[in-house]
């Protein structure tokens, strides 16, 4: 019958293109092959009903990468050079809720929902049905403890009160990577510098970013929060609470197995995780700054950053 | 921003992210696909109140479309339309008779109304077991078995089979379309 472990283990060290991608391929960099731009073929080549909830851990896992690592401090001058340039790795944890959902096998089979395995999980689950028929759910195509990401992104500031962070990132198609361009913007504002008697930090941001994979996804996240930080000599403590949205929307022609081809698909995909709140450090070396911060929500998310700047 | 501290920052990426990749492992299972819906198309055409006739399903076309290497093919639904119901022929026509593949039974109706598949539907929709008015469809499965067995190694996959149905009916005239389909999952190596 089948065969059970194809193993492809990613080398450690690839383009910083790879790193972006980890999230966005993972499910779909899959098969015994690697043709041409892979990424794109391996969607064109899947159709299924129950897709979103195979799909859903790594949607909520790519938006709240997207969300994170924004601040790691939320002290802003009324006015001053800052210009910080930052690289930054986010994670989230893959756990057990990650690796299942329910899903309901198509007709002639009992619409009774059935636990299988979402793309993070173990092999799909089976339906049994009359005449010995089986229906088969999509297996899971990734192992890891983590979902990685990656992005530079630069501070620059303070008018105001007020600082901008910009991710921008364009990739031209390589071989067999798509084109990959992430453009993020946004703003944070200190609260703080209207209650000068306030013993912490305070500030509000706003955060808009677009990912942009081949032609086939397209993800948008956004977030609003408020985050407090106090620093002691070299450390800083930092939290905040933010609510964020971020959506995935899956554009392909469909070229696979079916009864109607090159059907155009558009599958638009949310991410379930909305609010986190979230606490972290950040170790200041004059132009040198490390940080480490974990969040929990829907999914919990770390990220750790290095900035080189004032 | 420099072009040496764009990959400085970058690199520096690399480095904080490298333990992320610890454990991380791509494909680890088989991918599933949905094989291309076959079917066999009969157009009933006859002043009798009987019909038979008989046409090839390519088996070969579900794998139209699968470029990867296929360790597997399983049937899990095959369904039946009879529809296009022209020259007279009323839906309340009753039918008596059977389907085959390669000779061996797929299905038997007793009694059938042609309405009651005048939408394409399953012959394993449970409801089938309770028609009204005495009358009665089944699938056997036996001819579920040899479907799947055919299909079970695609390397052995033979090219084509035998669909045949016939049968009588309650009226003369029978102008109608009958369409048997096959939806199959591919399981990839």
């Amino acid at each position: 019958m089948r065969t059970r472990m194809t193993k492809n283990r990613i080398p450690a060290f690839r383009p910083l293109r790879m790193i972006i991608m980890c999230g966005a391929c993972s499910v779909l960099m899959v098969g015994s092959s690697l043709s041409q731009n892979p990424f794109e073929e391996a969607v064109k080549q899947l159709s299924s009903d129950n897709i979103r909830g195979y799909l859903q851990p790594f949607v909520n896992g790519f938006g709240a990468n997207m969300n994170s690592g924004l601040y790691h401090t939320a002290e802003i001058n009324d006015l001053g050079f800052h210009v910080q340039f930052q690289a930054v790795a986010m994670g989230v944890i893959i756990g057990d809720a990650e690796k299942a959902y329910n899903a309901v096998p198509p007709a002639p089979f009992s619409q009774t929902p059935v636990q299988t395995a979402t793309v993070f999980g173990d092999l799909g689950a089976t339906a049994t049905g009359p005449g010995g028929l089986s229906y088969h759910f999509q297996n899971g195509q990734v192992r890891t403890a983590y979902m990685p990401s990656a992005i530079p992104q630069m501070v620059i500031g303070d008018i105001a009160g007020t600082q901008a962070v910009v991710r921008y990132v364009p990739l031209p198609e390589l071989q067999d990577l798509p084109k990959i361009t992430v453009l993020g913007v946004g703003l944070r504002h200190s609260i703080s510098r209207y209650i000068p008697e306030s013993p912490v930090d305070l500030a509000v941001g706003v955060f808009y970013e677009r990912l942009t994979i081949g032609d086939v996804i397209d993800a948008k996240a956004m977030n609003v929060g408020a985050q407090v930080s106090k620093s002691f000599s070299l450390l800083t403590l930092y939290g905040g609470v933010q609510y964020e949205t971020a959506t995935m929307s899956v554009n392909y022609t469909y070229t696979g197995p079916g009864s109607t081809p090159n059907t155009k698909v558009n599958m638009e995909l949310e991410s379930e995780n909305k609010h986190r709140m979230t606490g972290g450090l950040s170790l200041n070396l004059f132009i040198l700054n490390l940080n480490a911060d974990i969040s929990i929500g829907k999914v919990t998310a770390v990220s750790a950053g290095v900035g080189l700047g004032l | 921003m420099s072009t040496n501290k764009y990959f400085a920052v970058c690199f520096v990426s690399i480095i904080v992210v490298a333990s992320f990749w610890i454990g991380c492992e791509l494909g680890v299972n088989p991918l599933l696909f949905d094989g291309s819906p076959v079917s066999a198309r009969f157009a009933a055409s006859t002043a009798d109140s009987s019909y038979a006739d008989s046409t090839t399903i390519a088996l070969h076309d579900v794998l139209s479309g699968i470029d990867k290497h296929v360790d597997s093919i399983t049937v899990f639904n095959v369904t039946l339309l009879i529809d296009s119901l022209r020259n007279g022929t009323l839906a309340s026509t009753t039918v008596t008779g059977s389907g085959s593949i390669d000779g061996t039974t797929l299905l038997t109706l007793s009694n059938v109304p042609l309405s009651t598949f005048s939408s394409e539907r399953s012959i394993f929709d449970p409801s089938l077991k309770s028609l009204p008015g005495g009358a009665s469809f089944s699938f056997d499965p036996a001819g579920v078995s040899y479907l799947n067995g055919l299909l079970k190694h695609p390397d052995s996959l033979p090219a084509s089979v035998k669909v045949k149905v016939g049968g009588t009916a309650s009226q003369s005239g029978l102008y109608f379309d009958v369409t048997i389909k096959l939806y199959t999952q591919i399981f990839a190596k």
